[in-house]
């Protein structure tokens, strides 16, 4: 076996190693079930309400879509809150809690302790998604939008999951303090929002959208897609984008693992 | 030697916290590393073991260099920082075994090592306990059977008795001694004087970042004697400080305690010159140079100022 394949088998099991102890960590941490307790409350809450406003004057099939627009706007922003939230506890908590310092000096790869966490801090916001999942598919019972659709949503909201954990556990790598790595993570997320919004509305007054297409900023934007989840055929916007707002998601969650990992390569303690 | 260290210095924005430390050590030695608060303990460890690079100097930890070789450092010492946790939602059977998986022990050797790292910490009864639900003592013993996991040649413990009872601190400090029995070399540091002493072959005393003592100076011990005389035991006192072979002359218990300086081979002579001022000699009795003594001139204090 070379030097380069053993080097690599070391980083895949100290990876696994790093996995297996966040995952079991994640498990038994109050907020490993406090998060999605919530947020399925939240969200059954606020589908309720509409449902009950909606059910007294609509049909079956307006329910259906207020149910699944339901889920995607309170999603969207429950992703846009918790995955960072998630995220930014992964390396600031250790460092908080006065385990990293023996993690740091024991001998394990500075690239598996970045890669085992994000991927647990990720798989975890999945879970997020899966929780509301049976209140998604409520919405098809009522004659709601298509099963395609919603696929569609769920797999936007699995990208802006992703990238909205690794900007969290990237925000992490800078801070002792797990709650002020929390609002500086969410702050990121809240402020990313905003100014797209507002740099993309801005370039509203001065471009017609339907000659220059969709202003680039607005690909960075995490709730992109929600404008053709409710507006049916998108086809204000032209074909292609949707590829290129994944890949402005896509370069966002490389750059803040990229980023997690050099921190954490260079990190003492 | 399997540690070195040379010319070592750091400072923490412009304010020197070591200055110019250098020491050597051979393997299966137990250092103890002592000095007052912000003497540049925790730095001198933070530096032994790459989490901290220094401004100057340099170390070498069985010929690696700690500044070019990190990772490869890491493989050959373990680090008890002070004030470490373990993972609270753990158990003590998975907390070892994510150190056994790191340190890349593998299927039934893997299961060997964790067997026999809950036998040394004595926790086999408690392999399933969630690691907090220990005690403090026993969370540091399994902490530092965790850090053994990769067989480390060198282990660096920073303060790791602070904050236990008499039993734990008594097992850890066997535990201590135990592994240098096995070749390995040790760094503990601690502000109990006596139990450094009692695990210790070489003390270094750290004041002001800088070493003042190592190894070398307890070679050259100085000869402690102890004198009861009949009379003012001031004047005795001011007659023995004022004898050339003395280096310090102090009280305690009613007699004298009498540093003699580094090569005066024994106190005939302030003995002699007491009895020359009329002062009956009662008792002459050579005394251990204790580090509680080495270490009140190092920081430049009396043994009774110490206590």
């Amino acid at each position: 076996m070379s030097q380069s394949t053993r080097s690599v088998a070391a980083i895949q099991s100290d990876i696994l190693a790093i996995f297996t102890k966040e995952f079991r960590s994640m498990l038994r941490e109050r907020r490993g079930w406090m998060i999605p307790v919530i947020y399925v409350l939240v969200l059954g809450s606020v589908a309720g309400l509409f449902l009950i406003t909606v059910g007294e004057q609509g049909s079956d099939s307006q329910l259906g879509q207020v149910l699944a627009g339901v889920v995607a706007v309170v999603q969207t922003l429950a992703l846009v809150t918790f995955a960072p939230l998630v995220g930014a506890a992964s390396i600031a908590g250790e460092r908080e809690r006065g385990t990293f310092s023996v993690l740091l000096s024991a001998p394990v790869d500075r690239l598996a302790i970045g890669i085992g966490k994000s991927m647990v801090a990720v798989l975890y916001c999945m879970v997020l998604l899966t929780a509301s999942l049976p209140v998604a598919a409520m919405s098809l019972l009522f004659g709601g939008p298509d099963i395609g659709a919603l696929a569609g949503l769920y797999f936007s909201h699995a990208v802006l999951g992703t990238t909205m954990t690794l900007i969290g556990v990237a925000v992490s790598t800078l801070f002792r303090r797990t709650w002020t790595a929390a609002f500086v993570a969410i702050g990121t997320t809240a402020a990313l929002t905003i100014l797209t919004l507002a740099l993309g509305a801005l370039s509203l007054d001065s471009n017609s959208w339907d000659e220059k297409g969709v202003p680039f900023v607005l690909y960075f934007n995490p709730g992109f897609f929600l404008p053709l989840f409710f507006d049916g055929d998108g086809s204000w916007i032209k074909p292609g984008a949707w590829f290129l707002h994944y890949a402005a998601m896509g370069s966002m969650a490389l750059a803040s693992l990229g980023y997690a990992l050099y921190r954490l390569s260079r990190a003492r303690d | 030697m399997i540690v070195e260290v040379s010319g070592l210095s750091h400072q923490y924005r412009a304010q020197p916290v070591l200055h110019q430390v250098s020491f050597s050590v051979p393997e299966g030695r137990v250092v103890g590393l002592v000095g007052p608060n912000a003497a540049g303990k925790t730095t001198l460890m933070r530096a032994l073991v790459g989490q901290l690079v220094p401004t100057a100097g340099s170390i070498r930890i069985l010929g690696r260099d700690v500044r070019r070789e990190p990772k490869s450092l890491r493989e050959v010492v373990g680090y008890l920082p002070e004030r470490a946790e373990v993972y609270p939602e753990l158990c003590v059977w998975e907390y070892l075994d994510l150190f056994a998986a790191i340190a890349g022990h593998r299927g039934p050797e893997r299961r060997k090592r964790i067997d026999a790292a809950l036998q040394s910490a004595g926790m086999t009864a408690r392999a399933e306990a969630a690691t907090r639900e220990l005690s403090k003592g026993l969370r540091q013993r399994l902490a530092l059977a965790a850090i053994l996991m990769h067989d480390p040649a060198v282990v660096v413990l920073d303060e790791p008795t602070d904050g236990l009872d008499p039993e734990s601190r008594q097992s850890l400090l066997n535990e201590i001694r135990r592994l240098a029995n096995e070749g390995r070399t040790v760094f503990l540091s601690s502000h109990v004087l006596a139990e450094v002493e009692q695990v210790a072959q070489t003390t270094l005393i750290l004041v002001n970042g800088q070493l003042r003592a190592n190894e070398a100076s307890e070679t050259e011990t100085q000869p402690v004697y102890g004198l009861r005389v009949r009379g003012d035991l001031g004047s005795a006192a001011a007659t023995v400080s004022a004898h050339a072979d003395v280096a310090e002359c102090t009280t305690a218990d009613g007699g004298l305690i009498v540093t003699l300086k580094a090569g005066v081979a024994d106190a005939a002579g302030p003995a002699a010159a007491l009895v020359a001022c009329g002062f009956a000699l009662v008792e002459l009795s050579e005394q251990k140079d204790s580090l509680r003594r080495r270490f009140a001139r190092a920081v430049g204090r009396t043994v009774e100022e110490l206590s």
